[in-house]
């Protein structure tokens, strides 16, 4: 360690350690100033985080000391070695949608490495930088007739992000797999400096497979949920490409807000509804057997309204005139793809035979109608226009449950939630009677997630939406049906609901104080090293 | 509004960086952002989103006005990219909330002084290119167009400040006064006595200065019975279209952006394109022709909700989504002129690449603005046109400094130009 303090009384970098960030990534790419720092403490969670004891006041999280942003891997591990050679704690993200951190911290921004880097077409790979966007991949592999695994965070979200360090489902699951199932090849800045490239990478064989020849870590790095910029920082991964069924260059014609745009032959989009939940869960199971989804939904109603409106008043016209409570209970939706129309027909038959065996019904009227096709094809393949549906309603939206498992188990979870999320909303919860749970499979699980609306300027719906938070993880504790995506995430509620979830705390501090034993990497979004 | 009134939203910010990107369906892998502020600088403060933040720290009093502020909320075109692409999905107004913070620190007398001086000129001269008054009706010398001083027209053209001063570019404005003349337009002009539409300064944050020109220049046009107002600045065009609406000062005439005009001009009749103008060309969108080009929707009412949370507007408010600018007169117009071949950019209508100009940049960060424009240029070059053409002086003249700075061959006409041509 540097014998000079690396901050002052006041948390504020000593000028002696803004150098050495500065001697790093040059002048223009670092700052410390109050305003541009706010940048990096502010979201749209932050009221729920730092309610839950995180430091911070209410919108703002923490602070960081500096924001740096590096162009390169080597600036990146010059940083993590400023860092640990000063003491100071430092956080990565790519396109930052959410802050996470304590303060004092040294944000890195890694917007400037933003490359695709290589499409190995023979090989279906991409290799990409972490500042690379879902819609930037997405358009650069399917002039290949290939595509990415899309993330349900959003059309500019990060892959790489993704794929090494958070979550990871989208409705492209049933085809493509959840992040964790498509890196291969990651290049990973430790919280030490030093540089491990995982998979083939490390031993000098290419990007091609992410667990050998050479190091397999996958596990360790991210497990089930990622470690949210806990373990350092990823400047490059591989993922996987899957076949792309549509055109080359898919673009509308239109202007915005919509832009046009209409369904490739290749693909076609099918709504169905059940007269009860039980029947809707027994079709998923069914469908999920037969293979068939491209992308599959379990959609609340109220997403495919929000979702396929122009607007919050189209919305709510929408809603009003009963058109999907009466077409879309207990609804879901998929897309098929097919290389052939024989191959098309024979998935829309399959779903057929499903539809019969369960009760299900095929939504004609949304079927006939092309925006909702239009809107299922965009957020399904490409996360566009999610944010209609998360954030245009009331601002804020948050997992009240949220489980990889068996039908039958996420079938608990919706009841368990079902009885009692009604009373929400008298407390400012936006809760669609129930009708709030989303859900995909992929190779491993059904994914199932409650996403009810709150409104992060309404100090009654923040405070609602933390007391839905307890109550749902409470009851899907009693029902053994899951925990919920924020017992997972951070040092505060790894501590709290690890003893419940078979110790998977104790172990996040062993491999936190293996990887990282001077905790560089700032713990907050991941869990402390063992003591 | 006042900056507070948008506290809402900033505070339903989701941090999407929808503000930084063309819109997911539209956007080439290679040119996908479209902010040239947060494109320059990197730092989330420097986007729309991070503007929110920025606003709601100094709400909040996290922040007080300092130097690193004024930058921050300064280094910026306002040209509205990041508008329109949040409010695909959204219904937050970041456009309105960054004019009102600059609004705010006009009020507070926290300034820069490269727009301190534009305003005394302002004040000073009627415009805003630091020019003495009695040079500004020069450009129109020989052309026997009616004075509205003295004479009543039907239509009236207006130059605006940079057309009017810069000589290198008086072809433009000459040549929009032939080709109406051609038609046997009755056009006007003012003159010497011309006046700013007051746009740029309301745009910088001197927000009664375009009260003042709104009533000015209703006067004029009034006294000279002028019942279509034409001209050739899109930044001319937004004030008059789209701002005097906005604060209730409407124009009681039709506002057209020459491009518009003469391509109706053409679609009637009037004029005839036969003459070959073989070259390949791309078109560069003004933004306040295109995106904020959409005429200004009135609204007043308060917010409500439905569904426990559903935020909604009570009278329901339409939000200014970039449907409705100019972008297909001035394209039509390209694709009269026999010869000329439109190639389209990457980026292009509501989510094109600005030109670096607007917002008081090219005054007051002369760096950021060329960096602008040479983004565009390369963006311009890599369709292979042999040329680019642009329905604004301010883009013209930004976007040729650039092209010549970067040694590319290609010129840059403004349509009208290519009109001439044609005639």
């Amino acid at each position: 360690m540097s014998g000079h303090p690396a901050t002052n009384e006041t948390g504020a970098l000593s000028r002696d350690t803004y150098r050495a960030l500065e001697d790093v990534v040059g002048p223009e790419f670092i700052s410390d100033h109050p305003v541009i720092l706010d940048g990096y403490s502010f979201y749209f969670l932050s009221e729920l985080i730092t309610a839950l004891g995180a430091g911070g006041e209410k919108k703002f999280i923490p602070r960081p000391a500096a924001v740096v942003l590096p162009g390169s891997v080597d600036e990146v591990q010059q940083i993590v070695r400023v860092c640990n050679r000063r003491g100071l704690a430092f956080h990565a993200f790519s396109t930052g949608i959410v802050c996470e951190g304590g303060p004092g911290r040294i944000q890195i921004d890694l917007r400037r490495l933003g490359r695709v880097i290589e499409i190995d077409e023979k090989n279906k790979i991409a290799v990409i930088e972490p500042y690379v966007t879902n819609a930037r991949l997405f358009h650069a592999t399917i002039k290949k007739g290939l595509r990415a695994h899309v993330h349900a965070a959003g059309a500019n979200a990060s892959p790489l992000a993704s794929a090494t360090s958070v979550g990871g489902e989208g409705p492209d699951n049933p085809s493509c797999g959840y992040s964790s199932r498509n890196v291969l090849g990651v290049e990973w800045v430790l919280p030490t400096g030093e540089i491990l490239r995982l998979g083939a990478l490390g031993s000098g064989a290419g990007w091609f497979c992410g667990d050998g020849p050479g190091p397999s870590l996958r596990g360790l790095m991210r497990g089930v949920f990622g470690a949210f910029g806990g373990l350092g920082v990823f400047t490059k991964v591989a993922v996987k490409l899957y076949p792309w069924h549509g055109p080359a260059v898919f673009k509308g014609s239109g202007l915005p807000p919509t832009y046009g745009g209409e369904l490739p032959e290749s693909l076609r989009a099918c709504f169905a509804a059940f007269p009860t939940s039980d029947q809707m869960y027994d079709a998923v199971s069914a469908i999920w057997e037969e293979g068939i989804a491209h992308t599959f939904n379990r959609m609340p109603r109220s997403f495919l309204c929000y979702t396929s409106s122009d607007s919050n008043q189209e919305a709510w016209e929408l809603w009003q005139s009963g058109l999907l409570e009466r077409d879309f209970t207990n609804g879901i939706a998929l897309l098929l793809a097919g290389h052939s129309k024989g191959e098309l027909d024979y998935k829309e038959r399959v779903l057929h035979d499903v539809l019969a065996r369960t009760g299900g019904k095929r939504a004609e009227t949304l079927e006939a109608d092309p925006r909702y096709a239009l809107t299922l094809l965009r957020t399904s393949i490409l996360s566009d226009g999610v944010f209609r549906g998360v954030s245009r309603p009331s601002g804020g939206i948050l997992e009240g449950y949220y489980l990889n498992e068996s039908v039958d188990v996420s079938r608990l979870s919706h009841d368990a939630s079902y009885a009692h999320t009604k009373t929400f909303t008298d407390r400012g919860i936006c809760i669609d009677n129930g009708e709030t749970n989303w859900g995909t499979f992929s190779d491993i699980a059904y994914l199932s997630e409650q996403i009810p609306h709150f409104d992060p300027r309404d100090e009654k719906s923040v405070q609602g939406m933390l007391e839905l938070l307890a109550t749902s993880y409470q009851k899907q504790f009693e029902t053994r049906s899951g925990a919920g995506l924020f017992a997972n995430i951070g040092a505060i509620m790894n501590d709290a609901f690890g003893p419940m979830l078979s110790n998977v705390h104790v172990w996040k501090k062993r491999i936190k104080k293996a990887l990282d034993p001077r905790t560089a990497c700032d713990p907050t979004g991941y869990s402390y090293p063992e003591a | 509004m006042a900056l507070e009134d948008y506290e809402a939203d900033m505070t339903r910010c989701s941090r999407c960086s929808d503000c930084k990107f063309a819109p997911a369906s539209q956007l080439d892998e290679n040119r996908a952002e479209i902010c040239p502020s947060i494109g320059r600088y990197g730092f989330h403060s420097y986007s729309a989103g991070g503007r929110f933040v920025a606003a709601l720290s100094f709400v909040s009093k996290r922040v007080e006005h300092s130097p690193e502020l004024l930058e921050v909320l300064y280094a910026c075109q306002l040209c509205g990219a990041c508008d329109v692409a949040c409010k695909k999905d959204r219904e937050l107004e970041p456009l309105e909330m960054m004019l009102e913070f600059r609004a705010r620190c006009v009020k507070d007398g926290k300034t820069l002084a490269a727009l301190d001086r534009l305003i005394e000129s302002l004040r000073r001269s009627d415009n805003m290119v630091l020019r003495p008054r009695e040079e500004r009706g020069r450009w129109a010398d020989g052309l026997g167009v009616k004075s509205l001083a003295t004479e009543r027209a039907q239509v009236a053209y207006h130059a605006g400040c940079r057309l009017s001063f810069d000589e290198t570019q008086w072809g433009i404005a000459r040549g929009a006064i032939e080709v109406m003349q051609q038609a046997g337009v009755d056009v006007g002009i003012a003159g010497a006595d011309e006046l700013c539409c007051g746009g740029r300064a309301y745009e910088m944050g001197y927000q009664d200065a375009l009260d003042e020109y709104a009533e000015r220049n209703r006067k004029v046009f009034e006294a000279a019975g002028v019942k279509t107002l034409v001209t050739s600045c899109a930044h001319c065009f937004h004030a008059f279209e789209v701002l005097y609406r906005k604060i209730g000062k409407e124009l009681d005439l039709e506002v057209v952006h020459v491009a518009d005009y003469v391509n109706q001009l053409a679609a009637d009749g009037k004029i005839a394109l036969t003459r070959e103008v073989p070259l390949r060309v791309t078109y560069h969108d003004p933004c306040h022709l295109g995106r904020l080009g959409e005429p200004w929707i009135p609204w007043e009412g308060e917010e409500k909700k439905v569904l426990q949370q559903l935020v909604l507007r009570d009278p329901p408010k339409t939000f200014r989504r970039g449907t409705h600018g100019v972008y297909r007169p001035p394209r039509e117009l390209l694709a009269r002129i026999p010869g000329v071949e439109l190639v389209e950019m990457k980026r292009k209508e509501a989510y094109a690449w600005c030109c670096g100009s607007g917002g008081g940049v090219r005054e007051a960060f002369p760096e950021l603005a060329a960096w602008t424009a040479g983004e565009r240029i390369d963006e311009a070059a890599e369709t292979e046109a042999d040329a680019l053409a642009t329905a604004c002086p301010w883009c013209a003249r930004g976007l040729e400094q650039s092209a010549k700075a970067k040694q590319k061959d290609l010129p840059v006409y403004d349509v009208i130009e290519l009109v001439r041509r044609a005639l």
